[in-house]
């Protein structure tokens, strides 16, 4: 981008956040809570913000911090309330939105995200069109290579794990639960006794074919 | 002999017992693993559709369905390839998983095959829906997926307490249905619960003028709203024209209030 784009779209922003700021002060959406939802593709970290009724977060403030807590880059949401950036390293990183002053929100991106991300990207490319869309914002990935040790792996691990088979071991509570109910006990009795007294009824009739009938 | 015939009846009365249950109102369930999607938990759910009595447990064989997807955005996807065959308590019913990628309301649906139940002389056709909300975009919940008949909720059915009011408009052929009937049963997952008689199985309340209904949903868990209508001669059954029940189905969950 050229210099003076860069300055024609910044003096754009600031007039539309002059237009636009009397107007949120009294929108309904101060009522609703804000979101910022974050997923990865291509390699690139994609952030929507919006309020839970659906207005965008338009020239909200963004910034990413990385494990340690440090700032690793900041940035504006567009008027979709989207901002995407390119993660500086693998490590997981923390995206908080602050949209007005009690309107904050912030997501985690884990590095089992970013790593699967860059897979789903490989996979879908015909989906860049869209997410060229997207308020753009680059910088300098960090260098240093990341090291785990056996107990964060296995945290790791046991996390995913845990997210991954919690739906199944619902499943697998409540296909226990279904037993034999008392009903079904009942109804069991119920046929017992009946073929019982069918069968002592036919003995009956016969005892009484066999001692003459008098009745 | 009387003794005789007060054994014989007393096991009658069991048995018409069970045969009398078994009427009770069918539901076509659509249930998934969570109602509510956050960025903080699993992103995926697990989809429980079965054909059942919710509230005693009893089921039904469920056929592979006509249509089963999911309105998203203003889209319908088709998720029929996504069903999985299962069996619950020796009966057919199906499962499906479904990974939440953008935020928003998923509204999944269902339409079975007709059911054919000789107890009741017809044919029984299901058209459910169920709402998930992913990642905090409440937008989308009150949209109609165009089914021939349905219930279009009034209230955001999700993140609703014990005891709040449900409401909303039943639809025949995109017409709302005046004094519709629907039959309220709360799906009683873990057999916990028990009726003291047989009228609290099944809620029966009626539609206005307007097909507006409103139930308040006293417990903890998931409730199935089927708003029934004559379908008509519409099928055959060995050759004969039969009565068709058509019903629009919809599974809400309501959760208790939590202590800190």
């Amino acid at each position: 981008m050229q210099r003076t784009e860069v300055s024609r779209v910044i003096k754009y922003i600031v007039f539309l956040m002059g237009i636009s700021l009397p107007l949120l002060v009294n929108t309904s959406a101060r009522a609703h809570k804000v979101t910022v939802f974050a997923y990865v593709e291509g390699g690139r970290v994609y952030t929507e913000s919006y309020y839970a009724d659906g207005t965008r977060c338009r020239n909200s403030n963004i910034t990413v911090y990385d494990e340690q807590g440090h700032e690793v880059l900041t940035g504006k949401t567009n008027e979709k309330g989207e901002f995407s950036f390119t993660p500086p390293s693998d490590g997981p990183l923390k995206i908080v939105l602050d949209a007005s002053p009690g309107h904050r929100a912030e997501t985690v991106v884990s590095e089992s995200e970013l790593r699967a991300g860059e897979a789903v990207g490989k996979e879908r490319s015909t989906e860049t069109e869209e997410t060229q869309k997207h308020a753009t914002c680059t910088v300098q990935p960090r260098t240093g290579n990341i090291t785990l040790t056996r107990k964060e792996l296995k945290e790791i691990l046991d996390d995913t794990l845990d997210r991954k088979l919690r739906p199944v071991m619902k499943l697998l509570a409540e296909n226990r639960q279904h037993g034999v109910s008392a009903r079904d006990v009942f109804a069991g009795l119920g046929y017992i006794f009946g073929i019982m007294g069918i069968v002592i009824y036919i003995r009956d009739i016969k005892k009484q074919g066999e001692e003459g009938t008098d009745d | 002999m009387k003794k005789l015939l007060a054994v014989i009846s007393f096991s009658l009365c069991f048995v018409l017992a069970l045969l009398v249950s078994r009427a009770r109102a069918h539901f076509q369930m659509i249930i998934p693993s969570q109602n509510i999607v956050t960025q903080s938990g699993p992103r995926s759910i697990q989809l429980d559709i079965r054909f059942s009595h919710p509230f005693e447990g009893k089921m039904m064989n469920m056929a592979r369905p006509e249509e089963f997807g999911v309105l998203f955005g203003g889209k319908k996807q088709d998720l029929l390839d996504k069903l999985i065959p299962t069996r619950i308590n020796g009966k057919q019913a199906w499962k499906a998983s479904y990974t939440f990628k953008r935020p928003g309301d998923y509204i999944f649906y269902v339409t079975p095959e007709p059911y054919w139940e000789p107890a009741e002389d017809k044919f029984i056709i299901h058209y459910t829906k169920t709402v998930v909300d992913a990642y905090g975009l409440e937008e989308g919940w009150d949209e109609e997926v165009g089914l021939k008949t349905e219930i279009i909720p009034l209230v955001r059915p999700y993140g609703i307490y014990t005891g709040e009011m449900f409401r909303g408009i039943v639809k025949l052929d995109g017409k709302p249905v005046p004094y519709a009937e629907i039959e309220v049963e709360w799906y009683n997952a873990h057999h916990r619960y028990k009726a003291p008689s047989s009228p609290y199985v099944t809620a029966v309340i009626k539609a206005d003028k307007n097909g507006v209904f409103a139930f308040a949903m006293p417990h903890e868990g998931w409730w199935g709203f089927a708003a029934l209508s004559d379908g008509g001669k519409i099928l055959k059954h060995k050759g004969e024209p039969k009565d068709v029940e058509l019903g629009a189905i919809f599974w809400v969950y309501v959760h208790d209030m939590l202590k800190k």
